[in-house]
Order: C-alpha cells, then structure tokens, then sequence
C-alpha cells in the first residue's frame, strides 16, 4: 500500500528519459548541449507580470492568520461541545478539501 | 503582527528557520511561491488564493519538514501540489481580469497594458503541461539550477532537462522566437 499523499509528497513525473531521448534522437551529452543552447534564447515571455502587487505579504499574512484562528477556533468549540476526534477531523477535511476556491476565501476575508 | 503558530511548531521541530516567525518566512518565500503557482494557474488573483493555501498546508504539516533541504524547496514544493489540485478544482472558472489585484499604479491603461501581458503568457503557458510551467518557473524567476529543480520537486535530473528543452522549445515556437 503506498503512502498517503501529504502536502509535500515528492510530484509523480512519469515520463521516461531514456524514451524520451530516443524519441529525440539525443544522448545526455546531446541534451545537454542542446538545452544551452536552448536557454540562450530566452522565452520570449513578457519579464513585468511575474510579481506580485503591492500590499501581496500583508494580504498572505492576514488571510493565513485568520484560517489559523478559523481552525483553532473550531478546535475550541469541538472539545467544548465534546465532539468526537473523528468527527472534527471529517471537518477540518472538509475545510481544506474545500479551500482555496474562490468562495470559501471570501467567506474568510480574502479577496 | 504577532508571530504565529507556525514558528511554535517549528521550534518544536528544531527548525531554526521557521522558528524565527511566520511572518518572515512570508517575506522571504511567499514571492517565489506566487510566481511558481502564477506560472501553473495563470490568474494573478488564483495565485494568491493557492500562496494562501500552500501557507496553511505548511503550517498544518511543518511536523513533516525534516529540514534537510533548505525551506524554500520545501515550500515550493507544497505550492506546486496546492496549485495542481487547486488548477484542477477550478478548471470551470473562466479566467477574471476584473479579480486582479490591486497595482501600484493602475490606471487604466496600466491595467491595459498588464492584462495584454497577462493574456501573452496564459495563451504560451497554456501549451505546456502543468509540471513543465512549475519547472520553467523555478527556472527564469527563481534562477535554480536543474539538480535543485530535481530536488524541489522530487524528479530526476533527466526528467527536468528533457521537459525544460521540450518547454523551451515549445514556448520558442508558441511565441514566434527561434525555431521550433
């Protein structure tokens, strides 16, 4: 049975190098030199877009701030109400299953 | 702003780096994290929602951190998980430019001239695959050599140079410089 997958599980990559060379009609020394040569020429790609706007750390400390206080909150209510560890887990599950879309950050204050 | 509970739980760790508070792990990483999950969702707006979620994951799983790679490694590669399954969940969402956030200076031909550049990149990302925009990204913005690459994401070595020449390549031909 594998493990289970955590947030910073290792990225399933299944591409096969040696097919992939192959298919290229390239050996690693091929690759090498072709991926330089590759590099030099830059991406092409507009160089203004890649950070982010003013006011971006306080936004990330503040939003992240109130899912922590969220979440303790919630454990503070589930032991008054004497909920079950299971039972608050299948919440907390829920809550970071239904995170990061759109709604839910609203609901928590985020833009 | 207080320090939060993800430098008590690293302390406890032992993870000095962590430890020396939240929110300056936010100011040494968050911005590298933003531009590897700009790269994967290509929404600005997006990008902060999954640098959001990469931080709590963080602080929900700072026990898993062995600091044996350096943080930012760590958290990138948390970010990349979070922007992959947050991509996949939002698939139906047709991108926003009315969600972009604020700028410095945005009138609107800045706005303009931001969403036009936006909209470049989206169309040339959006040939890639979504591991090969996660490793262009390590690449020209955050300037890691193929080995840390490798060893953010978990990958062999082979497997980053293959997919950065076939992206490189791609993008070459996507965006009309070089030769396919």
């Amino acid at each position: 049975m594998s493990e289970p997958m955590t947030p910073d599980s290792p990225v399933i990559d299944d591409l096969d190098v040696d097919a992939a060379l192959s298919e290229l009609g390239m050996d690693l020394a091929d690759l090498d030199r072709e991926l330089a040569l590759a590099e030099s020429a830059g991406t092409g790609l507009p160089g203004g877009i890649w950070d982010p706007t003013p006011g971006f750390e306080e936004r990330i400390n503040e939003r992240v701030a109130q899912r922590i206080r969220d979440r303790e909150a919630m454990w503070v209510l589930a032991d008054l109400a004497g909920l079950g560890w299971l039972t608050l887990k299948a919440v907390t599950d829920n809550e970071i299953t239904g995170t990061g879309s759109r709604g839910n950050d609203r609901e928590l204050g985020g833009k | 702003m207080t320090s939060l509970p993800l430098a008590d739980a690293a302390e406890q760790a032992g993870i000095a780096e962590a430890g020396r508070g939240f929110e300056v792990v936010v100011r040494d990483h968050a911005s590298a994290m933003y531009r590897v999950a700009l790269a994967i969702v290509r929404d600005p707006a997006l990008a902060e929602d999954v640098v959001q979620e990469s931080m709590f994951r963080a602080w929900r799983s700072i026990s898993t951190y062995r600091g044996e790679a350096p943080m930012r490694n760590w958290l990138l590669r948390i970010t990349h998980n979070t922007a992959v399954s947050v991509l996949r969940r939002s698939r139906e969402d047709p991108w926003d430019p009315q969600r972009l956030p604020p700028r410095a200076v945005d009138g609107p031909d800045y706005r303009t001239v931001w969403i036009e550049e936006l909209e470049e990149v989206r169309a040339a990302l959006g040939v890639l695959d979504e591991l090969s925009r996660s490793i262009l990204a390590l690449r020209i913005t955050e300037d890691m050599s193929y080995e840390q690459i490798a060893q953010t994401l978990g990958i062999t070595l082979g497997q980053v140079k293959i997919r950065l020449l076939r992206a490189r390549r791609t993008l070459a031909a996507a965006t009309g410089r070089g030769t396919p």
